[in-house]
């Protein structure tokens, strides 16, 4: 089924914006009455908790029948949103007080923000990905760049029995050996044009014997260049989650304290 | 660390029969048929003689009265030869859909598919390949079915009893040929005995033996004619019976391309490739576009190319298929009054084709009469007028189309488009497919990119499969009620021809494992199976790379609904 995604958005915005009233009103409700908001609010928070942190688990078991991934999603979004809402109604629209209270108030911000971030970062550098084209496994760079790096030493040695041979020789000793090394976590717009006018001045000094050499250098360290640019990009999508994910344990396993905390020294 | 090594017989093409019951009486009887005496045995190669296709490719079934011995709708490798008794056959709307019996081959297990994703196996080869000999063999790709009419109708949609077959009459040669689905049901009446020929048998017998390759040939055409393709038509429909009839007697059946395409095409890719050459090359054409129209097409089976030349190049604005015509802007012409019309476009084979061609006037004469058909007429050109327009007027607009009938994808019917304006490249996709399948994904994010979307190297399940076309143990089949490609690893003797064969490269060829034991043959070499996708057709839930993907960037789809796709990213086109 052809998903579209804008009615999709809109409605899940809608349900969302509901709930988050719904849930404010009865709060006020509530607390018209003098009643606790706390206890109420605070279950269906750690529950959101949970239901958030187990996407995680479900994504380790993607074969097993339990929804699509992309549904699942869609309710970490929602329900993440809510969660932004709903702690305020916990703590009643203040400040938290005590150090633990801080220490839970500020992880469940930075899994949120994080949470936003790999989720405008989800949603653009796809784009970005796709406009550098060469389309490369993350895993497979490293092997790709290596096979260049070995292309290229095999294009020099095949022009070192010549005079102007040594020109190309000392361009790869300096310049090309050490970029075509590794890959490198950088997307820099200067580092094509330093490429450029490296190959150009290389080609004028090598001389027209050595053009194709030099031209089929040129295409080696461009190729090297995109790929630096998905191992950039590539690395962000990857890696926020290395910060997002351990930050929600961190939060849950809080949340799970304070609500020990709460139920043992309850009146 | 050296892996174990375990050495074993390599399989053989005939390692597991068609039907290991097959006796040396059986194979005599079977020789001694009229089809099968005619045949000079002597011409048949040593390594494929006549008797070692019966005995292996051949088997006997028996039916009972009112049995059900194919299905129309069914995807059939097999053809069959009736030996004794007699069969009737049912067109389609014959007998009610709930009174066929569909069921699913591979019921789905919910509880099954939890306890083995979550504790898959260790690879295991099957039994037969550890101890060849033993005779512990399997039937493979039977087409039996235990299911019996009660009533069955004694007057046929078009008006009469329904046609009977008798002894030494082929039929299902037109599913196992053209690898589509049976065009009708056929039931046994009284008891009767056919002999199934399994689809590499039938290759078989038609490249060694000229008689029986021209008896099959010709009631393939004769059949093609006389089946119900003119119904199915919306422009032929409203003719009724007796309009249909008449265009039928003036039908001719035509072929263009060969069964065989896909090792011409992969060979003409790469040439266009190296060369930067655009299609189309290896297309054999039906009608140029300023030729003089004097027929109308209607396609039975296969794929063409319509386009229209623009500059020095052509621009592909459609491609038709089963049921599709062609010519419908010449036969709007004429009966405008233009007696001397043209094409307007140029028609080419795609891989092969088979068309009923119809004499422009006669359709014309018979549209005139029916004014829905020629509301449908008028509907239709104008439609295709606007396509036309289009390709001339924006030559670059359609990519996806150009791409999809150059690279064949319009062939497929679940077609892995991996959006990338969305695909985060986390390969959660790849992940959920090895969770699925024992830990072993059945395709590689790597593939062709077009239009911003990548089309990674997983079965598309086409329409026509030609990955079939070679195998020799008939490993490599059609699910009967979903019509997904898979391989049946029990029957897989891993000799590579479907991976050679995918004109795609969308089958690997892995090496097979017992408990963690490389297998391989006496000299070493491993032993292989092939792998690719099966759509996870004994899952619940559906294909486990579409339910990974978080960002709905994972689509399966077929052409018709890719090319929405791209016009969702791109409202202008």
């Amino acid at each position: 089924m052809i998903v579209a995604f804008w009615p999709r958005r809109l409605l899940a915005l809608s349900v969302a914006a509901v709930a988050v009233a719904g849930a404010v009103a009865f709060a006020r409700m509530r607390a018209a009455q003098l009643e606790d908001n706390a206890f109420w609010s605070g279950w269906t928070l750690l529950a959101i908790f949970v239901v958030l942190a187990v996407y995680n688990l479900r994504k380790r078991v993607s074969n097993l029948p339990l929804g699509t991934s992309a549904t699942w999603l869609q309710w970490h979004i929602y329900l993440g949103l809510i969660a932004i809402a709903l702690i305020h109604v916990h703590i009643g629209w203040h400040m938290p007080s005590g150090s633990f209270s801080w220490l839970l108030y500020g992880l469940f911000w930075a899994v949120s923000l994080t949470g936003v971030l790999g989720l405008i970062l989800t949603r653009t550098l796809p784009h970005l990905l796709t406009a550098v084209g060469n389309e490369v496994i993350f895993e497979r760079i490293g092997e790709r760049v290596v096979d260049l790096h070995d292309e290229a030493a095999g294009i020099v040695q095949g022009v070192l029995g010549r005079p102007e041979g040594q020109v190309l020789a000392g361009f790869f000793i300096d310049r090309l050996d050490p970029f075509l090394r590794r890959p490198r976590w950088a997307w820099q717009e200067s580092r094509e044009r330093w490429l450029t006018s490296q190959c150009a001045n290389v080609a004028r000094l090598a001389g027209p014997d050595l053009a194709d050499a030099v031209a089929d250098l040129e295409e080696i360290a461009h190729e090297k260049l995109l790929l630096d640019r998905h191992y950039f990009l590539q690395g962000i999508l990857k890696g926020w989650l290395f910060v997002h994910i351990p930050l929600a344990t961190m939060a849950l396993t809080a949340a799970v304290y304070h609500t020990g905390m709460v139920l043992w020294f309850r009146p | 660390m050296a892996q174990d090594v375990r050495e074993i017989t390599r399989p053989q093409r005939w390692a597991v029969p068609f039907d290991a019951e097959m006796t040396d009486a059986d194979v005599a009887r079977v020789v001694a048929l009229p089809l099968f005496a005619r045949m000079d045995a002597k011409k048949f190669p040593a390594r494929m003689p006549l008797d070692g296709i019966v005995r292996n490719d051949c088997a006997l079934r028996s039916y009972s009265d009112r049995q059900l011995v194919v299905r129309q709708g069914d995807y059939g490798s097999s053809a069959f030869l009736i030996v004794s008794g007699e069969v009737k056959v049912y067109l389609e709307g014959d007998i009610p859909e709930e009174e066929l019996g569909h069921d699913h081959e591979h019921p789905k297990n919910l509880l099954t598919q939890v306890w083995r994703n979550l504790f898959p196996p260790p690879e295991r080869a099957p039994k037969h390949l550890l101890a060849v000999s033993s005779g512990d063999a399997t039937v493979a790709g039977s087409s039996t079915v235990n299911v019996f009419f009660q009533d069955l109708p004694a007057v046929g949609k078009r008006g009469g009893p329904p046609p009977v077959m008798g002894p030494g009459t082929v039929f299902g040669e037109m599913s196992a040929l053209g690898r589509t689905p049976r065009s009708a049901t056929v039931v046994a009446t009284g008891s009767c005995e056919l002999l199934e020929i399994r689809w590499q048998g039938l290759r078989d017998l038609r490249s060694s033996d000229k008689g029986f390759k021209e008896y099959v040939d010709g009631i393939y055409r004769e059949r093609s004619l006389t089946s119900d393709h003119f119904q199915t038509s919306p422009l032929f429909a409203p003719l009724g019976e007796t309009g249909i009839e008449v265009l039928r007697h003036a039908a001719i059946f035509e072929s263009h391309g060969s069964f065989e395409w896909s090792g011409q095409y992969k060979k003409g890719r790469q040439e266009r490739r190296q060369k930067r050459t655009a299609a189309p090359s290896n297309e054999p054409e039906i009608c140029g576009q300023t030729q003089s129209a004097e027929s109308v097409y209607l396609v039975r089976a296969g794929f063409a190319r319509v386009s229209h030349r623009v500059g020095v190049g052509e621009v592909t604005s459609r491609y038709i298929s089963r049921g599709d015509l062609f010519g419908i802007e010449a036969l709007h012409a004429y009966i405008k009054g233009n007696r001397a019309p043209i094409y307007g476009s140029t028609l080419r084979a795609l891989g092969y084709i088979d068309v009923i061609k119809l004499p422009l006037a006669l359709v014309a004469r018979a549209v005139e009469s029916s004014s829905a058909a020629a509301a449908w007429l008028a509907q239709g050109n104008s439609e295709l007028l606007h396509e036309q327009d289009r390709a001339h007027l924006a030559p670059l607009k359609g990519e996806m189309m150009e791409f999809g009938t150059e690279s064949r994808v319009y062939n497929g019917t679940s077609i892995m488009a991996i959006d990338l304006e969305r695909c985060t490249r986390c390969d959660d996709c790849v992940r959920g497919c090895s969770n699925a399948h024992n830990g072993q994904p059945r395709f590689v994010r790597h593939g062709e990119v077009n239009q911003g979307f990548l089309f990674p190297n997983a079965c598309m399940h086409c329409q026509d499969p030609v990955c079939m076309i070679g195998c020799p143990t008939g490993a490599i089949s059609r699910t009967k009620d979903g019509g997904q490609v898979v391989v049946n690893d029990q029957t897989c003797i891993g000799c590579s021809t479907c991976a050679n064969s995918c004109p795609y490269d969308n089958i690997r060829m892995v090496e097979r494992s017992h408990y963690g034991e490389k297998l391989v043959d006496q000299k070493g070499n491993a032993v292989l199976r092939a792998s690719k996708c099966d759509l996870c057709y004994d899952q619940v839930g559906g294909p486990a790379c579409v339910r990974a993907c978080p960002h709905d960037a994972l689509h399966r789809v077929d052409f018709p609904d890719l090319l929405t796709l791209t016009e969702r990213r791109d409202p202008q086109s």
